[in-house]
């Protein structure tokens, strides 16, 4: 109910109960993180060994993405260029969109299954990803082969996972899901070590480094394959965030409203299938952010979908390039980011449990 | 309610829409670099010829191991590098006779920078630490990873040195002939690979390896493997199996094993005449030495430990040292076959280095290289001391 509404009432005495902040401004939130997200990316243009300034590496990318050709006497130099088009902008567009992809996927799960404690890596798509991504290294596969295996990975560990958990008869029990997820996760993360064991020395070092999570060797083409599912399979979970609002009210609510519960659940499996794999396989397994990332957006906006999904998007962008800028400048040795994520995330989310521990899902 | 048609509801849309302005940007064909005013062409061994600036500006080696020792003997032109490698390649340069004749090179900071190579995690190097070295030429091996292709892509000097692909002694050639080419003088690189051929040919004449009746069956192995239960080995292939073996008079104990890395077991099944350890406990992973070797309970019952020949091989990273290669297979000829050879060793480093360098190797410095602390106990050894010569000329000849 709007405020314009209850000033026409004509019955003054009725109290009214105030509207919440973040329920009147909920969606600055949202848009403030979006224009933070692209500062932020203009400024991890300007970290790293060769010496950039920030209106400079501005200029290049205005002129990078304006539609026109550039100009023929340019005021940056060509080392500059080479530096912002070549190596900087594709990792920093890898780290942006992979985070927003995790952020938006761990969300639109929890809100699914209607358990905050739901995340793309509880349920098996990483570790089903991971281990399609590592097969296809393993036969030596070109890039597109390790997205399209890496896709499939994570489409059947997602699969095995609810018909194990329906087979359990606890299709619409969180518990049962995370349970099955669990399980299926063991699986193909076994499957994986399996991979590894038996690949050449040259291979397992690659697969070594690429399952830790890493945004090194950042090309056009990996940009490419993680841009298409995340912002095709992101605008496609932002349309269905009304109707994830009513999912989280329960099966038998949700159906009650019109809702085709069946087709929804799996449309957004597959959306969030297709971005973590696309996630997994341009970087390997970035744990954790698709479990901490909505939760602290849940702090700023929260439950409500239509807010929680780009603000947890936003916010997922922020926490991976952040921490990726950490690993390109403060830690030398190009420390993996999926440690960074674990080490951060892990700490966080106990945090989180411990206060929240009293108030289950419904309570929010 | 909010309206759900709100436009507020589609900011989202922003945000999105601006990170995939900012993809497609990518779209645009990279950016060239011109080519220089003045040039030289340079051959490398991809077969690629290569603009090279006049005047050099210098060289940035994105390579890691023995790379800069290398260079430096090919080209004898410490100025030249601009980025010799991480602090682990430091290190290992730091062992080496060409970090006593340039000690500038490793004394210099600037030329060793960890950022630029990842360490220890094999040739990963970061392009824009390369681009802000600004040299003359990017040095490497022929790889389809690393930055190499995509410098090679912007229109910069690329210069492939090494072909893993190109067999043995070939393959050794060819870095001395193209690093001395790019520092303009490839007349540096012909004397060595002379050297090289004549140093063999005099071993060949004094030895006769052909005549021999025994060859000591050799296994040469490190103990670097992290596990150490699978050990690595020199295997049937390589320039140690078939360029200096051959030439040395000895056989290679791991003839019939495929693999490079071996269990305990398979070890002592060769049951070899003599070991030689590789590696270095200066180097960035210690080794294990000849000592702790013969107390190791795993090899009591093998020959070699029985007569206690096991010996550390010298440091200077051959087989592609062309440098100290032959000396390196005088050394082996010298342990497996004391009666054919005079000991001189010392003296043959010793003179390689004063010739080619102008500098003389002290006895402390050639008692490094030989590890003469760690294999001075072993039998045969004392003709590698210092004084054995000065001391057998007093003794009447047997």
């Amino acid at each position: 109910m709007t405020e314009a509404t209850i000033e026409n009432r004509a019955v003054p005495t009725v109290s009214v109960p105030r509207l919440r902040f973040t329920q009147r401004y909920g969606w600055v939130i949202p848009l403030l993180l979006g224009a933070l997200v692209l500062l932020a990316m203009l400024a991890s243009l300007c970290i790293g060994a060769y010496p950039l300034r920030f209106g400079r590496a501005a200029q290049i990318v205005m002129r990078l993405a304006w539609p026109f050709p550039m100009p023929a006497n340019p005021p940056w130099n060509i080392k500059e260029l080479t530096v912002v088009q070549i190596i900087r902008l594709p990792r920093v567009l890898l780290a942006t969109l992979a985070g927003i992809g995790l952020g938006m996927s761990g969300t639109a799960l929890q809100g699914m299954m209607r358990n905050p404690l739901v995340g793309p890596d509880i349920v098996g798509v990483t570790s089903g990803a991971a281990f399609g991504g590592v097969l296809a290294m393993l036969f030596d596969w070109p890039p597109a082969g390790i997205i399209a295996l890496a896709f499939l990975g994570g489409m059947v560990a997602m699969f095995c996972t609810f018909s194990l958990a329906k087979l359990a008869r606890g299709e619409s029990n969180s518990m049962i899901l995370i349970l099955a997820g669990v399980f299926i996760g063991a699986f193909f993360l076994a499957a994986a070590g399996l991979v590894q064991y038996i690949a050449p020395d040259s291979v397992t070092r690659t697969i070594t480094y690429w399952l830790l999570g890493t945004f090194v060797g950042a090309d056009q083409q990996k940009v490419w394959m993680i841009a298409i599912p995340t912002l095709f399979g992101g605008s496609m979970l932002m349309t269905l965030r009304w109707r994830l609002n009513l999912l989280s009210l329960g099966d038998l609510d949700a159906k009650t409203l019109g809702i085709n519960v069946g087709m929804l659940r799996w449309s957004i499996i597959a959306l969030v299938s297709l971005i973590v794999a696309s996630q997994v396989a341009v970087s390997g397994i970035i744990g954790w952010v698709g479990l901490v990332v909505p939760h602290c957006a849940r702090m700023l906006v929260g439950p409500d979908h239509r807010r929680l999904l780009p603000t947890a998007a936003m916010l997922g962008g922020l926490f991976v390039l952040g921490l990726d800028d950490i690993t390109r400048s403060v830690v030398k040795a190009e420390l993996p980011v999926g440690v960074l994520t674990a080490l951060i995330g892990t700490p966080v989310i106990c945090i989180l449990f411990w206060k929240t521990q009293s108030k289950g899902w419904e309570h929010e | 309610m909010i309206n759900t048609n709100s436009p507020r509801e589609l900011l989202w849309l922003g945000p999105f829409a601006c990170i995939a302005l900012v993809a497609l940007g990518l779209l645009r064909p990279l950016p060239s670099f011109a080519p220089p005013a003045r040039s030289r062409i340079v051959m490398d061994a991809a077969g690629r010829s290569v603009q090279i600036e006049v005047p050099y500006r210098g060289t940035a080696i994105t390579w890691w191991g023995s790379f800069p020792n290398w260079y430096l003997q090919h080209t004898h032109a410490p100025e030249t590098v601009l980025y010799a490698g991480g602090s682990r390649d430091r290190a290992f340069f730091s062992n080496n006779i060409m970090s006593w004749v340039y000690p500038q090179v490793v004394k210099n900071d600037r030329l060793w920078k960890d950022n630029a190579i990842a360490a220890g995690r094999g040739p990963y190097v970061e392009v824009e630490s390369l681009l802000a070295f600004d040299p003359g030429a990017y040095i490497g091996a022929g790889s389809s990873g690393g930055p190499l292709p995509l410098l090679r892509r912007v229109g910069l000097p690329v210069v492939h040195t090494w072909d893993p692909h190109r067999k043995l002694e070939e393959g050794m050639f060819e870095p001395a002939r193209i690093e001395s080419a790019l520092v303009g003088h490839p007349e540096r690189g012909e004397a060595m690979i002379s050297r090289y051929r004549q140093s063999f040919a005099e071993l060949n004449q004094e030895l006769k390896p052909s005549t021999l009746s025994n060859h000591p069956r050799i296994l040469m192995m490190g103990d670097f493997v992290r596990d150490k239960i699978h050990l690595s080995v020199v295997g049937p292939k390589g320039m140690y199996s078939e360029v200096y073996y051959p030439r040395v008079g000895v056989a290679n104990a791991a003839i019939g094993f495929m693999s490079t890395t071996m269990d305990a077991e398979r070890i002592l099944a060769m049951d070899p005449d003599i070991v030689f350890l590789y590696g270095s406990n200066n180097g960035p992973i210690p080794m294990q030495g000849p000592e702790s070797f013969l107390q190791d309970p795993r090899w009591k019952g093998m020959k070699a430990v029985r007569d206690r020949r096991v010996y550390r091989l010298p440091s200077g990273d051959a087989p592609g040292n062309l440098l100290c290669g032959p000396i390196l297979a005088r050394w082996m000829a010298e342990i497996a076959h004391p009666d054919q050879l005079q000991p001189r060793t010392r003296e043959a480093l010793r003179k390689i280095i004063e010739d080619d360098f102008g500098y003389r190797l002290n006895d402390d410095q050639i008692d490094i290289v030989l590890h003469m602390n760690e294999n001075s106990d072993q039998p045969g050894y004392e003709r590698f001391t210092r004084n054995y010569n000065a001391n057998q000329e007093g003794k009447p000849t047997q």
